[in-house]
C-alpha cells in the first residue's frame, strides 16, 4: 500500500512537470487492490477499470517496465503503447484494463466463461469496477450473462461514491447490493479502507466463487482522496476532503500494525530508492518506434 | 419546448420514513371496479385483436407476403393497460405492436393497409408492422430492435416531465428485452429523474424459441426493476381486469408525480414468435398456452356472470368479422407509393 501511494505521489509530481500525462490515481483506495489481490491465486485472472496503477502494483507487475509504460517508453510492459489505461500483462494474468467505464464487466464475464467452460480450469476472474460503472448497460449485460451461465466471476465494486465529480444521487437510484440480488448473485459489503477487513471478505468471496463456480459480488465502501484524474479539479470542499482523509487506509494500517514514524521513514526510503531507479530507467529509455508510425 | 433544468433534478434518495410511508400507502386503492359495459368493451377489444390477427395469419398462410409477430395469447395486456390511458398518453412498443396499436385506438383499416404496404396505411405503407407510428392517437412508435423501445420511451417521458404535462408514457416490451443494456440504462434514468413512465413487461417466457432461463438469471423481471427503486407489480397477464386495475393504480401514481412504475404481466404466447418461424416448444407446452387463452377465459367469466350471452357474443363476433373484412377491402383498394412519392418521406441522406 505504501508502495502504491509513493509511486502515485511520484507520478503526480511527474504529471506536474509534464513528463507523465493526466493519470487516474487511486489514493485512498489502495487497500482494495492490495487486499483482494493478496487473496487471489497467482493463476487467477484480473480485469480492471481505468485506475490501473494500484491493482497493477498489487498484482506484482515489475516496477521498472510499469513506470516506463506509464511514461510511454519503449521498455514498458506493452512497449509504451498502452499507457496508463490499457496496461496488460497476460503472464501475470493481469488481463485487461479499460478506460471505458463499465466495459470491464462484460469482458470479465466472457473471460470467466472461457476459464470455466473452455479452458476448464478452477481459476476465477476478479473484476474491479467503480460504483458508477454499475449504471452502465455493459455492466447489466455482463452480470446477467455471468449469472445465467454460472461463471466464476468475483465482482469487486470500489464504491467511492463518485463518478468523476458527480455524486451518486445523480447516477445511482437505489443501493448497489439490491441490483446484484436481482441477478441472483450474493453481495457482501465491507469497509474497503481497512485492509484486514477487505482480506477477510475477499477470502470468503473467492472461496465461494471457486467452490460454486458462480459469480459473487464484493462491495467495498471507500474514499477517493485524489482528484478523479490529474488535471480535473475536485469539486469537494477542503473540509470534506479533510474528513475523508481520516479514513485513509494507510493510517488505519499503520495504527493496526503499530508502525512508528522511524519504521515508516525507513520503509519509505527503501521504496523511494526503488521508484527513483524506475524513473531513471524510464527516462533513459527511448520512445517507442514502430514501422507504422513512420508512415 | 423549453429546457427547464430544475424539472429534471434528481430526487434525493428516500429516507427510511418515506419508504415506510410508501409501503403503508401501497394498498391505497386507486383502481375502480369496471362496470359490465366496460367489461364488454374490454372483451370486444380483445376479440377485435384476435380477429384481426387471425385474418392476417390466414392470408399469410395463403401466400401473401406479410411479416408479422402474432400477439395471440397476450391480448389481455394491451387491452387492460390501454383502457386506462387517455388519447394524449403516449405508447412506445416493441416488434409485436398489433395489440397495442388497436387497443390505443388505432384504425384497423389503416393498420391492415400498412401491413400490405399500401399508401393508405398508417405510415403510407413505408413502415410496416415494426415501424408503426401514429402520433395523433399517442402511439409514438413500435421498434423492432429488442430493448431499444425502453430508452426511447424514457426519452418521451422526459419530454412530458419537462413540459409539465399530466400525461403518462407507457412502454411495452418482452422479458428478453430486460437482458439488454438499454433496459438497465432506461430504468435507471427514469428512476433517478422520477419520470412519468409505466414499463409494461409482457413476460411470455420465450425469446423467439429460447426459454427465459437460458438468458435471464431470474425468470421474473420485476426484482430487477425494484433494484432501481421502481415500484413494481406482477400480474397474471391473461386476466384483463387484473391488468387494468394494476395499471390504474400505477397510472394514478405516475400522474401524481410519484415517478415510474413497472408492471410485469405473465403471459403465454399461443402462436409462434413469427408467422413463418417454427415453434420449438413441445406440443404439451403449446397446449398449456392454449389453455390460458385470455379471450376464451374472459368470455367464460362474463358468461358465468351473465354479463355476456351467446347471442350477444355471436353478434359481436359477426360485427368484428365485418370490421376486419372492411379493413381487408380497404387495404386492397389502396395503391403502393411510387418511388418518387416515397422519396418525399426520406428525411436524411
Amino acid at each position: 500500500m505504501l508502495t502504491i501511494r509513493l509511486v502515485e505521489d511520484e507520478l503526480q509530481r511527474l504529471c506536474l512537470t509534464g513528463e507523465a500525462s493526466d493519470l487516474h490515481f487511486s489514493k485512498g483506495q489502495e487497500a482494495i487492490s492490495v487486499g483482494v489481490c493478496s487473496e487471489l491465486r497467482s493463476t487467477d485472472y484480473i480485469v480492471v477499470h481505468h485506475r490501473t496503477i494500484s491493482p497493477a502494483i498489487a498484482r506484482g507487475l515489475p516496477m521498472n517496465p510499469l513506470m516506463a509504460e506509464i511514461l510511454g517508453k519503449a521498455t514498458g510492459i506493452n512497449k509504451g503503447l498502452a499507457g496508463e489505461m490499457h496496461i496488460r500483462s497476460p503472464e501475470l494474468r493481469f488481463m485487461f484494463a479499460f478506460q471505458l467505464v463499465g466495459t470491464c464487466a462484460s469482458v470479465a464475464a466472457g473471460l470467466a466463461w472461457a476459464v470455466k467452460y473452455y479452458k476448464k480450469e478452477d481459476d476465477i476472474v476478479a473484476v474491479f469496477l467503480g460504483d458508477a460503472a454499475t449504471s452502465n448497460a455493459q455492466f447489466h449485460e455482463g452480470m446477467n450473462l455471468a449469472a445465467v451461465r454460472k461463471v466464476p466471476l468475483l465482482v469487486v465494486v470500489e464504491d467511492n461514491h463518485l463518478a468523476g465529480n458527480v455524486r451518486p444521487e445523480f447516477y445511482l437510484p437505489a443501493p448497489i447490493e439490491k441490483r446484484f440480488e436481482s441477478y441472483g448473485m450474493s453481495a457482501t459489503k465491507a469497509d474497503g479502507n481497512k485492509v484486514d477487513k477487505v482480506m477477510e471478505a475477499a477470502r470468503a468471496c473467492t472461496e465461494e466463487v471457486r467452490a460454486k463456480g458462480s459469480p459473487s459480488a464484493l462491495i467495498l465502501d471507500t474514499t477517493r482522496l485524489s482528484w478523479h484524474k490529474q488535471g480535473q479539479r475536485d469539486v469537494r470542499s477542503r473540509a470534506e476532503l479533510d474528513l475523508l482523509a481520516e479514513r485513509d487506509p494507510l493510517l488505519y494500517e499503520e495504527r493496526r500494525q503499530g508502525i512508528d514514524a522511524a519504521l515508516k521513514s525507513k520503509l519509505t526510503e527503501t521504496i523511494e530508492r526503488e521508484i527513483a531507479g524506475a524513473v531513471e530507467f524510464a527516462r533513459a529509455s527511448p520512445i517507442p518506434k514502430m514501422a507504422w508510425m513512420e508512415s | 419546448m423549453t429546457w427547464k433544468h430544475s424539472s429534471v433534478v434528481p430526487k434525493t434518495p428516500l429516507s427510511a420514513a418515506q419508504h415506510a410511508h410508501q409501503e403503508s400507502t401501497r394498498s391505497e386503492a386507486h383502481s375502480t371496479v369496471p362496470s359490465p359495459a366496460l367489461m364488454l368493451r374490454l372483451y370486444r377489444n380483445m376479440v377485435r385483436i384476435r380477429a384481426f390477427e387471425s385474418a392476417v395469419l390466414e392470408n399469410a398462410r395463403k401466400g401473401a407476403s406479410l411479416a408479422i409477430h402474432p400477439y395471440t395469447g397476450e391480448e389481455a395486456v394491451s387491452t387492460g393497460v390501454c383502457s386506462v390511458l387517455r388519447t394524449q398518453d403516449k405508447v412506445v412498443t416493441n416488434h409485436r405492436p398489433f395489440g397495442h396499436f388497436i387497443s390505443k385506438g388505432g384504425s384497423m383499416n389503416e393498420l391492415m393497409a400498412e401491413l400490405y404496404g399500401k399508401g393508405n396505411g398508417v405510415c403510407r405503407g413505408l413502415g410496416g408492422e415494426m415501424n408503426l407510428s401514429e402520433p395523433k392517437i399517442g402511439f409514438l412508435m413500435s421498434d423492432m430492435i429488442v430493448g431499444a423501445c425502453i430508452t426511447i420511451a424514457t426519452g418521451a417521458a422526459l419530454k412530458e416531465k419537462m413540459d409539465r404535462t399530466k400525461n403518462a408514457v407507457v412502454c411495452f416490451f418482452g422479458e428478453a428485452a430486460s437482458a439488454n443494456g438499454a433496459f438497465h440504462e432506461g430504468l435507471m434514468m427514469a428512476s433517478l429523474w422520477g419520470l412519468p413512465i409505466l414499463y409494461v413487461c409482457e413476460n411470455n417466457g420465450y425469446s423467439t424459441n429460447t426459454p427465459a432461463h437460458e438468458f435471464l438469471s431470474n425468470e421474473i423481471v420485476a426484482p430487477r426493476a425494484a433494484g432501481y427503486g421502481i415500484r413494481t407489480t406482477v400480474v397474471d397477464g391473461t386476466d384483463v381486469i387484473g391488468v387494468r386495475q394494476r395499471t390504474e393504480e400505477a397510472v394514478w401514481r405516475i400522474r401524481h408525480g410519484r415517478g415510474p412504475c413497472f408492471v410485469e404481466a405473465i403471459v403465454k404466447r399461443i402462436g409462434p414468435h413469427k408467422q413463418e418461424l417454427v415453434d420449438s416448444r413441445s406440443e404439451a407446452e403449446r397446449r398449456l398456452a392454449r389453455m390460458r387463452d385470455p379471450v376464451k377465459m374472459f368470455k367464460a367469466q362474463l358468461m358465468g356472470e351473465a354479463i355476456l350471452t351467446e347471442a350477444v357474443d355471436s353478434r359481436m363476433q359477426a360485427e368484428v368479422k365485418g370490421e376486419v373484412e372492411r379493413a381487408m377491402r380497404f387495404a386492397e383498394k389502396g395503391a403502393r407509393l411510387t418511388s418518387e412519392q416515397a422519396q418525399r418521406f426520406v428525411y436524411a441522406g
